[in-house]
């Protein structure tokens, strides 16, 4: 019972950890937030996503990519455009394509395809059906088709010129639907989100995600967090009631640390609610289960223990908890600015940059395109010193630096994200754009985290109550 | 000793609390310090609990320095103004502090009943502290004092918004804890009730120990009688003893020596005077504090 060390004694943690629930539990903010959550979700899971005809498009980039070796290819960095490029000597193409049955132009149909081989010489010599069978619909790591059967139809070649010619019967490959447009409607088909001609799928999951995860949802709720979470500290070494804790056989930096992990906790359920929920309600509306979305919950989180280190800190200086919130949500701005002004740095970086310049993209214009061909370039002013060699550019630089960046581990969901849903085109600038790597972030967030608590600790064990 | 103090200060800013403050409390004695508001005995207290840092001095809890965490498994504190966590119910918060205070688990659910039954606080297990009244607060604080069965107690105000009833309960309360062995160390400012309570007191004086013994020595002084005669009568000038008129046919006198009072008895008797009540005084502690405490002011 005497100076175990906390491994030994676990019940000291679990006591105060239960003592922070009751306290959360007693200021009714977690029901009114879980039920916020639930209401968010039960929109969500009004969502209808209803397929719209249009296999056209993607029976002539199959076509076209069987002329192409595309296994090395990332499918992050696909997009239209990318791929004309890359298949403009191609000798593949759809000759013709009509549904199986008059069914319905639908990911569940099946298609009668026309495939011609031409374009001369053939260099290699005759591609055989099941070398066809194999290739089409196969895109990078994906795949949209699969063929069900495959008949040569004729063989012109005279000597090394020719075409070649194929009746294929195909269907949906795995990663059809997450490409194929859907026409999205809340409240069970009442309001339309999208044009008539819709969106693919993936997309419209993605942005989803975004929205109630990482994006919009996790602001709303890191702040109510904050706000919540601020009253913890201040509570509980409020002269009268602290001198009942300090008074146990227990050294105060570590009251103070199960204390904030019990912040942590509150934050941790509203998160699994909330990432686990819109999971779960995009999977079931949607049909699309992308795991990668969950990663969200330990990057908040993170976040969200950075936050709550400085609220601890300002709390255990203050001893009140206006400051303590006021203070946390200045360093979040604070952050919050210096990532946008670094990404301004970055983007007049990159635009100097010829390799960037020959492209013909414009960094900072990522907007969708309608039709899906990437940004449109913008026009540049010659004589304006770039933003990176000014004086404030490199101050900003010397901030982002040493201050925690969030948005790195976001991005390295993002593209996993994008990855899964099987996103191209502009998205893939908007994710590949941080400069540095995600583990740094991570360790400048963990010392910033880190030097927080110590100082709070380091404090609350000197000072008399 | 169970508490030892040496020559011990504390400064707040540039103003002392304590100034060379020495005292000892031996095991299984009930201690009292007394003093007015300010006079430093919540510091003293906290300074031996290790919540606050002396500023010069030394102290010993239990044979070990103050300040380490291990001393305090030992030891019960109910701080004066405490603000139970409103959030938990009776039982809950009992729970809670036994299992900071390394209480297993098994004996907590054994001890939390038993005492809430002890102080009265039975039948409002489900209520939560938020709705306890200051008294009720009182006693769950006494409680989680009394939940680990510490060595020493330290009290601070322990009755404080207790009703009359509740105190006597707790004062037996307390007195069968120091029948178990326990060493109790009573701030309070109710001075009957510490006199029916310790063994020793001390009187704390702007940070200064003014006066310390036993609370039987400190009280008696002299030889002090009060006498009522039945309705109507009043003192025979016969005898040659001058009796202060104190009420009507109440007097009071003060006498060289024990047997004395006899001898006025048997002249009263003798004069026809008819006797009702007679009560020997003791000087109170509360007439020795306002002597030693009241004068100078703090
Ligand atoms: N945290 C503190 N900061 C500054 N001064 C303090 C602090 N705590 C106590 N003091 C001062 O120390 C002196 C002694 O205070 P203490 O609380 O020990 O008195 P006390 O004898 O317990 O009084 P009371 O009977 O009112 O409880 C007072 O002058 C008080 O103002
Ligand atoms: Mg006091």
């Amino acid at each position: 019972m005497s100076q175990n060390s906390w491994w030994q004694r676990p019940s000291v943690f679990v006591a105060i950890l239960g003592d922070s629930w009751r306290e959360t539990r007693d200021s009714k903010v977690l029901y009114v937030l879980l039920g916020g959550i639930v209401l968010l979700l039960g929109v969500v899971l009004t969502a209808r996503f209803e397929p719209i005809p249009g296999s056209k498009q993607y029976l002539q980039l199959a076509a076209r990519a069987c002329g192409v070796d595309t296994d090395g290819l990332d499918a992050t960095s696909l997009n239209a455009m990318d791929m004309a490029g890359r298949l403009r000597g191609a000798l593949y193409s759809l000759e013709t394509s009509e549904t199986v049955d008059d069914a319905e132009d639908l990911p569940g149909a099946r298609w009668r395809v026309i495939l011609r081989r031409q374009g001369i010489p053939l260099v290699g010599g005759r591609d055989t059906a099941e070398q066809v069978s194999e290739r089409f619909g196969k895109i990078a790591e994906g795949r949209l088709f699969v063929v069900n059967s495959i008949e040569e139809l004729e063989d012109r070649t005279t000597g090394l010129l020719g075409i070649q010619r194929w009746s294929l019967l195909v269907s949906a490959g795995r990663d059809l639907r997450v490409a194929w447009p859907h026409r999205m409607t809340l409240f069970l088909g009442v309001v339309p989100l999208t044009s008539d001609s819709g969106a693919p799928l993936g997309l419209q999951i993605f942005i989803l995600y975004k929205l109630l995860t990482t994006g919009f949802g996790a602001w709303i709720m890191l702040l109510v967090g904050v706000v919540v979470t601020s009253f913890f500290v201040p509570n509980m070494i409020r002269k009268g009631t602290l001198e009942l804790l300090l008074v146990r056989p227990i050294p105060r930096w570590r009251l103070l640390f199960y204390k904030y992990l019990g912040g942590l906790m509150f934050a941790l359920v509203l998160l699994v609610a909330l990432v686990g929920g819109a999971w779960v309600a995009t999977g079931i509306t949607a049909g699309l289960w992308s795991p990668t979305v969950l990663w969200a919950v330990p990057i908040l989180l993170l976040f969200f223990g950075l936050l709550y280190s400085c609220s601890t800190l300002v709390a255990v200086i203050t001893r009140a908890p206006v400051p303590a919130m006021l203070m946390t949500c200045l360093y979040w701005v604070a952050l919050f600015i210096v990532g946008i002004l670094h990404g301004q740095v970055e983007i007049s970086r990159m635009e100097s940059d010829p390799a960037n310049k020959s492209q013909g993209i414009s960094l900072t214009d990522l907007k969708m395109n309608r039709n899906g061909l990437g940004p449109r370039p913008r026009p540049r002013q010659p004589d304006r010193k770039p933003l990176y060699e000014t004086t404030f550019g490199q101050v900003v630089e010397s901030f982002h630096a040493v201050l925690p960046r969030d948005r790195d581990l976001d991005n390295l969901m993002d593209r996993q994200l994008v990855k899964d849903l099987a996103l191209a085109g502009p998205l893939r600038d908007l994710t590949s754009r941080t400069g540095s790597s995600a583990v740094v972030g991570l360790g400048i967030t963990l010392a910033h985290l880190g030097g927080f608590l110590f100082l709070a600790c380091w404090i609350f064990s000197r000072r008399d109550p | 000793m169970v508490v030892r103090v040496e020559n011990l200060g504390k400064v707040y800013g540039r103003k002392p609390a304590l100034d060379g403050v020495s005292l000892a409390v031996a095991p299984g004695e009930i201690f009292g310090l007394l003093g007015q508001n300010g006079a430093g005995k919540t510091t003293l207290v906290k300074i031996l609990l290790g919540l606050v840092a002396p500023t010069s001095g030394q102290a010993w809890l239990l044979d070990s320095p103050v300040g380490t965490a291990k001393v305090r498994e030992k030891v019960g504190y109910l701080p004066e103004d405490h603000r139970l966590p409103e959030y938990h119910t009776g039982p809950n918060l009992l729970d809670f502090y036994g299992a900071l205070q390394g209480v297993p688990g098994p004996v907590r659910a054994r001890r939390i009943p038993e005492l809430l039954g002890q102080l009265g606080l039975a039948g409002r297990e489900r209520l939560k502290v938020r709705g306890y009244s200051k008294g009720m607060k009182q006693r769950l604080g006494l409680a989680q004092a009394l939940l680990a069965q510490p060595r020493v107690l330290f009290l601070d105000e322990p009755t404080d918004g207790v009703d009359p009833v509740g105190r006597r309960h707790i004062r037996d309360l307390l007195l069968e804890e120091r029948a178990k062995g326990v060493t109790l160390f009573v701030n309070s400012h109710l001075l009957s009730e510490m006199e029916q309570l310790c063994d020793r007191v001390a009187i704390l004086k702007n940070g200064r120990i003014a006066l310390t013994g036993t609370v039987a020595d400190l009280t008696r002084q002299g030889d002090r009688w009060q006498l009522e005669l039945a309705s109507g009568e009043s003192w025979p000038a016969t005898l040659n003893l001058a009796a202060q008129e104190i009420g009507p046919s109440r007097y009071e006198l003060v006498l060289a020596k024990d047997g004395d009072i006899d001898d006025v008895l048997r002249g009263l008797i003798g004069s026809g005077v008819k006797l009702r009540h007679l009560e020997r005084m003791r000087s109170t502690l509360e007439d020795l504090y306002l002597d030693v405490a009241g004068g100078g002011g703090a």
